[in-house]
């Protein structure tokens, strides 16, 4: 059960930190009224395929995912997961980069972008060559020290709310289905759910507690874009960036010391962000050393390191993140809808060959 | 080997992330809390308040500079100062009317768009050239220093009948259908730093007309900032707000919206004239609250300007197309039924007939 609290944390961090920035600008965009049922769908959507997939490993036998693949023969499995080791890459060049971003334009304006990428990615990258127990209890630690405080300016960030900004709860045409921003807004699930995949050697979980906290963790989803809709209203909330971020320099706690509270709750998601990159990190290095198993995971993941920083390099301008971004959706859709299905072939495959074995052996 | 490799890398990373890239230290930076943007023939003269510590005593400096952009403007205040401008303690913008009344749309996107200025800065409008109202400022201010914006902070000099608007909340009117706000308008005072003059009324960003004080508190009572604020009734009695609750109610007959808008207020009695009852404070204060909304609602009305977001109560009654139109469409024809109930919670120490 402790071991199933340490994967709950981890599912919780990593979705924190992805929640509260390019999320609620997506969805503001996907729709001009009722934002909640595009919230929902996509959450639904999530739902559903994590679903699919926890079941799938569970029926695989605590197996991983590569191992699961691997049955198929080598060539199979290796093409099979080239899209998913290209989507973890992509997925860290565009976090490292865009994150990088968001920290100029909050506070660091002066330090130039790549010493900051640099930071951002060399203690990820760290973490992870030090393998995943570390990012686990990583993780319980920075979990334990942030979460609260993530929590109290998370309730705080009610202060200039005014409901009535919710109506117009429906929208009587919902063009949201041919959007590319509610498309855009799948990365905030899609990044992270894998994991649970490629732990299962080393931590065991329950299928109903990750289901209860991702349940859990929806109501964060919904007010990552309501805050900003209810203290502005959606014709001024569309107009920002990062309309969760803009709405909590608007905080005012005058018996706080600080004023700008805004640092303290970013500080946080970026040491979320950066267990996150650590364990794509991992989880791309796993897939490698699977198919190159003589190679050292240092060396691999040094290897990584090399490829991703210079992809982080080469994108000049936030216009070319997001073309990135849009080019990462039909991977994404792989990871999403494609992964979880075969998982879930491979996982009932192999349950009866288990099954079959146990009968062959003559019980 | 490998450890002490480690270690410097850890040292490096500490050094390199504390923040302090291409650092400039406090006595080489200027943080200025109060902006002043006038108007100089169509360009923007900027003026910055810097106070500066001289002895264990704080100076304050005043200057100012023209261009066609802000930035452009503060970029020759730093080029002419010996030390760099920094404004990411800004406290207060002061803008004088006639940019206001030209709209102020360009101004806010460009205040919610750089990063060093706060969005939780006071806005206030000067009737007054900036020029002289700094001038004034200056001279009356005392030697250790009084800041501008303790006027207007809550938890410093600021009385309820002073609107409170921070940049936010403009540019949350220069973009939102249905909500709009009052900005505090001033000039040099004689005897005090500042002379309050009432509020301006801001349709879209646009400066469109003004109400006084007295109409600023009843602004502020509805809007739930009423803070004990003092109101003259018959004229030799005043009593003190304590509580106020504003229920309203709201519909559309016949594609004509209406609201009912029931005031609930609790006051202090605090003088009284011989020979008036508490009967006829209660009935005179209720009127004067009514007659007073009346007119004001009036105004704004005329000028287009929903400063008490009263269409924030139709938004679950109109599609989103007719609340776009808001303003223009059925603002204008709203009716409004206002009533004030009056309780007087107590008389202090004194008995009152």
């Amino acid at each position: 059960m402790a071991r199933s609290l340490h994967v709950l944390l981890v599912y919780v961090v990593t979705h924190l930190g992805l929640i509260f920035f390019m999320y609620p600008e997506d969805i503001i965009a996907s729709a001009d009224e009722g934002h909640w049922v595009p919230i929902l769908t996509g959450f639904a959507f999530h739902f559903a395929f994590l679903w699919i997939y926890m079941k799938g490993l569970s029926r695989g036998g605590g197996k991983d995912l590569t191992s699961l693949y691997l049955e198929l023969g080598k060539v199979a499995a290796a093409l099979l997961l080239l899209p998913v080791f290209v989507y973890f890459l992509m997925v860290n060049i565009i976090t490292i980069r865009s994150y990088s971003e968001i920290i100029t334009i909050v506070f660091l304006s002066n330090t130039p972008l790549w010493a900051i990428m640099l930071l951002l990615f060399l203690i990820p990258a760290w973490m992870a060559s030090l393998g995943i127990r570390t990012i686990f209890r990583a993780t319980f630690l920075v979990a334990a020290v942030c979460l609260p405080l993530v929590l109290f300016i998370f309730v705080s960030s009610f202060q200039n709310v005014d409901w009535r900004y919710v109506y117009p709860l429906l929208d009587k045409h919902y063009t949201f289905w041919n959007r590319i921003s509610f498309y855009k807004s799948f990365f905030a699930y899609a990044g992270s759910f894998l994991f649970l995949g490629f732990v299962q050697p080393y931590f065991s979980y329950r299928i109903r507690t990750v289901l209860w906290t991702a349940v859990g963790i929806l109501p964060l989803f919904l007010f990552s874009v309501y805050v900003p809709l209810l203290t502005f209203g959606e014709s001024t909330a569309s107009t920002f960036f990062f309309p969760y971020v803009v709405t909590l320099d608007m905080i005012q706690i005058n018996w706080l010391m600080f004023e700008r509270i805004t640092v303290f709750f970013l500080m946080s998601l970026i040491i979320f962000v950066m267990l996150f990159v650590s364990l794509v990190l991992w989880q791309s290095s796993q897939i490698v050393g699977r198919f190159w198993p003589k190679a050292k995971t240092n060396w691999i993941i040094g290897g990584l390191f090399v490829v991703i920083f210079a992809g982080c390099l080469t994108v000049r301008s936030w216009n070319e993140v997001e073309r990135l971004f849009i080019w990462n959706t039909w991977i994404r859709w792989y990871v999403l809808i494609v992964v979880p299905l075969t998982v879930y072939a491979l996982g009932r495959r192999a349950e009866r060959d288990a099954g079959g074995d146990r009968y062959a052996a003559g019980r | 080997m490998r450890q002490a490799v480690k270690w410097i890398v850890l040292f490096g990373i500490l050094t390199a992330s504390s923040g302090c890239w291409d650092n400039k230290d406090i006595n080489h930076r200027s943080l200025p809390v109060v902006m002043g943007i006038g108007d100089a023939a169509g360009d923007y003269e900027v003026f910055l308040q810097i106070p500066e510590p001289v002895d264990s005593k704080m100076r304050v400096k005043i200057v100012s500079e023209k261009d066609k952009t802000i930035t452009k403007a503060v970029d020759k205040i730093s080029e002419n100062l010996e030390t760099q401008v920094d404004l990411l303690h800004l406290k207060l913008i002061l803008i004088h009317s006639r940019c206001a009344e030209r709209g102020l749309d360009n101004l806010f996107d460009f205040f919610m768009r750089v990063r060093d200025i706060s969005p939780k800065a006071l806005v206030v409008i000067s009737d007054e050239e900036l020029g002289s109202f700094f001038r004034n400022v200056q001279r009356s201010m005392k030697p250790t220093g009084t800041n501008l914006n303790d006027f207007f902070e809550k938890n410093a000099g600021w009385n309820p009948q002073i609107a409170l608007t921070r940049i936010w909340q403009v540019y949350r009117s220069v973009h939102s259908f249905t909500r709009d706000v009052a900005v505090p308008i001033v000039k040099s005072g004689k005897s005090t730093l500042i002379e309050h003059m009432g509020s301006g009324v801001i349709r879209n960003g646009k400066l469109v007309g003004r109400i006084d004080p007295d109409e600023t508190l009843l602004f502020n009572t509805f809007t739930g900032q009423s803070g004990q604020g003092k109101i003259e009734v018959l004229n030799r009695s005043s009593v003190m707000i304590d509580q106020v609750r504003v229920h309203r109610r709201s519909g559309i007959i016949g594609g004509v919206p209406w609201m009912n808008v029931r005031m609930d207020i609790t006051v202090n009695l605090l003088e009284l004239r011989q020979g008036t009852t508490i009967e006829e404070v209660k009935k005179e204060l209720a009127e004067l609250l009514d007659r007073r909304f009346e007119r004001m609602f009036a105004r704004v009305q005329a000028e287009r300007s929903d400063i008490f977001a009263l269409g924030q109560h139709f938004r679950n009654l109109l599609p989103r197309d007719r609340l776009r139109e808001w303003r223009d469409r059925d603002y204008p024809r709203l009716k409004v039924d206002f009533k004030t109930y009056v309780v007087i919670e107590d008389y202090g120490h004194v008995k009152a007939n």
